[in-house]
């Protein structure tokens, strides 16, 4: 026993950043089975400010992507350049900013949860929770701009809570959580309760920094005037602000729609791309030591009150926002659960462990077994059955087809992309490396012009549906479209055909046809 | 004659089942009277646990309003007779210690919901190792067909992986927390309109809870724990034995199935609402009974005025069918009454209390078929000019006049549209 404590003081925290990392990092390219179209515009334009300093449309060191008309925060982009730099531009050097980001969000839940019950198990629990937990390794695996901003909103409270506000801590938190107004933007309406709570619980300690207060304030405005500067003079990069501060009737049962088991712990979320088959948001079995952590928080650990302050005001950018359940806004909420479960699995062992060695070594071995079966289960569902059940959600087949594309692309002067639910150019763009310089040029007069965009077309490419009375007249035309449009029987009755190419998706359904006309 | 919310198939049913005629207004006034005894001896029973030493009546009268005011209370008293009679009984078991009754009353409303819904809403069914094996090799097909139609996974971990009685623990393990389903209980339309997430059906579902009552009742759970009550371990019992029938009959029936665990958690809320009227300050309490307010008058003002934002279409229709029978019945002419919908004779006969021969409850189709003279019919618009879209642009037939129109909010059958209309052809 003395040497299981032993080695978990001394290695515990590195052994959980390894599997933390491993179960973010492993099949990268294939699980989720394929990029989505923000995955991919992210990719791009990383690439393309990387070629050229500039943005898809030209914009130079931009604070926003216009990406796809929604004005994307860019600092998940400009992290992306060294991957990109490195590995080229794929899938892995893409997601790779999301894997290092959850990977530190487990050491920023460790010292946290260390600062906030002045205890290392606690932390150690915590973060190992949150390194195993679905929601986390969801997030961490996708370049999903919300887990960067978790990582950076983490390190703030850290560093927040660590300073009380009284030392030069102050310093590094406020850093962190300007910098994440640059990567998400439910940032923006969540530090400011952040900041709140902060203020109410340890306002009185600022006089004690009184004189690098002003400094720090400066700092950050001046951290943050890009931002409010790109915003008033290009007042549409507020676009996604816009679909915030709705309230209604229904904001406190959205409100408390974050809280509810069923949809934590049992159903997880509805949105596409934000869930695992199967899955919650934590493992049922965790329910129990997340009830148990909130029951020992409010029994035991009254002064660690602004846990409880910070989790009630972490669903907030999610309340009043039109969804119902939507993770990717409250990850924090969810990392400060993690830490009520590390609270509530410590408690239970510290309970066990005043029982007879039997029962307390039946149960802790009954605990690791669910554990290992869950997590068991998790892996082989994100490896396997998550990019068959989830393939439509990740817009699975674009890469497949712009590499058939690719193959064939020399010999036709036009090609045109059925485009029907995707968004195919940035698929394109991304998975055909089209120069940025490029397609920058040959979208300034058209594209870059219209606010919102109306045309997607660039060099050869036109993106349209496709009608194969008509189209099958033309010349040297490449169709890319789903059997729908282009039937193979109509298709191959036509004379003046060159090529068929068919991409098919695991089950062999056919995603799309490719023909060739001379 | 009428009192409003119309009522429900389900309640026919249930009355058949016990063999038992009641006419609209017994119905709801029985469950009236269980509210009104049931909300005096909740507060009595509260009163057991709770033993206030101070303002005694008035936490005896908050305590009664509470449950007498309860959304979940007055949905099953208003719509579900025998659940109220079985509450009722519960009160009366925790009121006489006669705990031993717990179990009986436990089988009756297992037998009760048994014969009540189809074998198909028991989850149980879910667990049955042939169900089991489907999922497991759905499951399986995926894996294999991912990796080019190869095994690739290990086989110890397959084993894990694939196995039945891991899948039906994990499977319990989800209905148990699938209980704690706040959009369910507090507020159903609105979560399912914009995601439809809860899996229930849009209609025929009402809040269970007032929104505050959940912070409310995990305060007084926290309490109950905290303040070392000698009741307190019977309170969880009562709570776990009362999700019995819930655990072995669907989610989606769980305002029928786990309404015995209204009285556990009701029986909590009140050391919360006793905490709070203790405070000094009494600003907490101020906003409680606003609050409180608030959404009673929001809750009954949608019960009683809106009935059809809650409940099915069909259930508003019948009524209103039956009214207009009672209102205009001539026994010279002859009635056709669709049963396009749902089984209307059956509803009619109830509110009406009696059959008429020359009303005939049978589907029709007027653009089809040439109506019989001297006859009323009472059907949806599609079956007057057949079904599809854009029906008020269609043509009646020749001489069928349409005398009256009931209009409700939905479409109870696809393309039908969402009127009933009464049509007379001479």
């Amino acid at each position: 026993m003395d040497r299981i404590i032993q080695i978990t003081n001394k290695y515990g925290l590195i052994l959980i950043l390894l599997l933390a990392f491993c179960l973010r990092v492993a099949w990268i390219s294939k699980s989720p089975p394929s990029l989505n179209w923000d995955e991919a515009s992210f990719g791009y334009n990383a690439y393309s400010i990387l070629k050229t300093g500039k943005d898809e449309f030209g914009v130079k060191l931009p604070i926003f992507l216009r990406s796809f008309d929604d004005y994307k925060p860019a600092l998940y982009s400009y992290l992306t350049i060294p991957f990109i730099y490195l590995l080229g531009l794929n899938e892995a050097s893409v997601r790779l900013v999301s894997v290092f980001s959850g990977t530190f969000s487990v050491i920023f839940i460790y010292l946290l949860a260390k600062e906030l019950f002045k205890n290392k198990y606690i932390g150690l629990l915590s973060a190992l929770s949150i390194a195993i937990e679905p929601w986390a390794i969801h997030f961490s695996r996708a370049a999903f701009e919300a887990n960067l901003a978790l990582t950076l909103v983490l390190g703030g409270i850290y560093f927040l809570l660590k300073s009380k506000l009284k030392d030069n801590y102050v310093v590094l938190g406020t850093l962190l959580l300007s910098l994440s107004l640059y990567a998400y933007t439910a940032s923006r309406i969540l530090i400011i309760p952040i900041l709140l709570v902060f203020l109410a619980i340890y306002g009185k300690n600022l006089f004690k920094i009184r004189k690098t207060l002003y400094l720090i304030i400066i700092f950050n405005l001046i951290l943050v005037l890009p931002i409010i500067i790109t915003n008033i003079v290009h007042p549409e990069t507020l676009f996604r602000l816009s679909s915030t501060f709705l309230i209604s009737s229904s904001t406190p049962a959205r409100f408390l729609s974050y809280f509810s088991p069923i949809n934590l712990f049992v159903r997880g979320s509805s949105e596409p791309t934000q869930h695992i088959p199967n899955f919650g948001m934590f493992f049922s079995f965790e329910f129990f030591f997340w009830v148990i952590g909130i029951y020992f928080l409010l029994k035991k650990y009254t002064k660690e009150k602004i846990l409880i302050f910070l989790i009630l005001v972490a669903p907030i950018p999610a309340a009043i926002t039109w969804n119902w359940f939507y993770p990717a806004r409250v990850l924090p909420l969810f990392s400060l659960f993690s830490i009520l479960i590390g609270l509530g699995s410590y408690q239970t062992i510290i309970y066990l462990a005043t029982k007879p060695k039997i029962i307390f070594a039946f149960s802790i071995l009954a605990i690791a077994f669910l554990t290992l079966y869950n997590l068991a289960n998790l892996v082989t569902t994100l490896r396997y059955l998550l990019p068959y059940e989830d393939r439509g959600n990740w817009q699975y087949g674009m890469r497949e087809i712009v590499q058939e594309i690719a193959k064939n692309e020399s010999n036709y002067n036009t090609i045109v992309f059925e485009t029907r639910n995707a968004q195919p150019f940035i698929f394109v763009l991304f998975y055909s490396k089209y120069p940025p310089d490029m397609y920058q040029k040959q979208i300034e007069n058209t594209a870059k012009l219209q606010i919102p965009r109306k045309s997607f077309d660039f060099g050869k490419y036109i993106f349209r549906d496709v009608y194969w009375p008509n189209d099958k007249k033309d010349q040297r035309t490449l169709l890319v479209a789903p059997d729908s449009s282009l039937p193979l029987d109509k298709v191959k009755s036509n004379s003046n055909l060159n090529l068929i190419k068919e991409v098919n998706d695991f089950e062999g359904n056919l995603l799309a046809r490719i023909v060739g006309l001379r | 004659m009428f009192i409003t919310p119309p009522v429900e198939l389900q309640e026919i049913q249930l009355l058949n089942l016990f063999h038992l005629a009641l006419t609209p207004l017994a119905l709801r006034l029985i469950g009236i009277i269980f509210r009104v005894l049931g909300s005096l001896l909740f507060s009595l029973v509260a009163f057991y646990f709770v033993k206030p030493n101070k303002h005694k009546n008035l936490f005896l009268a908050a305590t009664g309003l509470m449950f007498f005011l309860s959304p979940w209370e007055s949905l099953i008293s208003t719509f579900y007779l025998v659940q109220s009679i079985l509450i009722f009984l519960l009160l009366v078991v925790l009121k006489f210690k006669k705990r031993i009754l717990l179990i009986p009353l436990l089988l009756i409303s297992i037998f009760f919901l048994y014969k009540t819904y189809a074998p198909t809403y028991l989850f149980t069914n879910k667990l049955s190792s042939s169900n089991l094996l489907i999922e497991i090799n759905d499951r399986q097909k995926a894996d294999y067909l991912i990796e080019g139609r190869k095994f690739v996974i290990p086989r110890p971990i397959r084993g894990v992986i694939y196995n039945k009685q891991f899948l039906a623990g994990n499977k319990i393990l989800n209905q148990f927390i699938s209980f704690f389903d706040f959009e369910h209980l507090v507020s159903p339309l609105d979560s399912y309109e914009l995601i439809r997430l809860s899996g229930i059906s849009p209609k025929g579902n009402l809040p269970l809870f007032y929104l505050w009552d959940i912070p409310l009742v995990i305060y007084g759970v926290y309490l109950l724990t905290k303040e070392n009550k000698n009741n307190k371990k019977y309170v969880i019992f009562l709570f776990f034995i009362s999700l019995i029938p819930y655990m072995i009959f669907e989610k989606k029936l769980l305002p029928q199935t786990a309404f015995l665990t209204l009285i556990p958690i009701l029986l909590i809320e009140p050391l919360a609402i006793y905490k709070i009227i203790k405070l000094k300050n009494k600003i907490p309490l101020l906003l409680v009974s606003l609050l409180f307010a608030l959404s009673i008058f929001s809750y009954y003002t949608t019960f009683y005025f809106s009935p059809q934002t809650y409940q099915k279409p069909e259930s508003y229709l019948y009524e209103e069918i039956s009214k207009w029978l009672y209102n205009n019945y001539d026994p010279s002419k002859t009635y056709i009454i669709t049963n396009k919908f749902g089984p209307t004779d059956k509803m009619v006969s109830f509110y009406l209390q009696k059959t008429y021969s020359n009303v005939n409850f049978e589907e029709f189709d007027l653009s089809e078929k040439i109506p019989q003279k001297n006859t009323y019919y009472v059907g949806l618009e599609g079956e007057f000019v057949g079904h599809g879209k854009n029906l008020e642009q269609r043509t009646l037939p020749e001489h069928l006049n349409i005398v009256d129109k009931i209009t409700g909010q939905e479409e109870p059958v696809f393309e039908y549209g969402k009127e009933i209309w009464i049509g007379l052809y001479k």
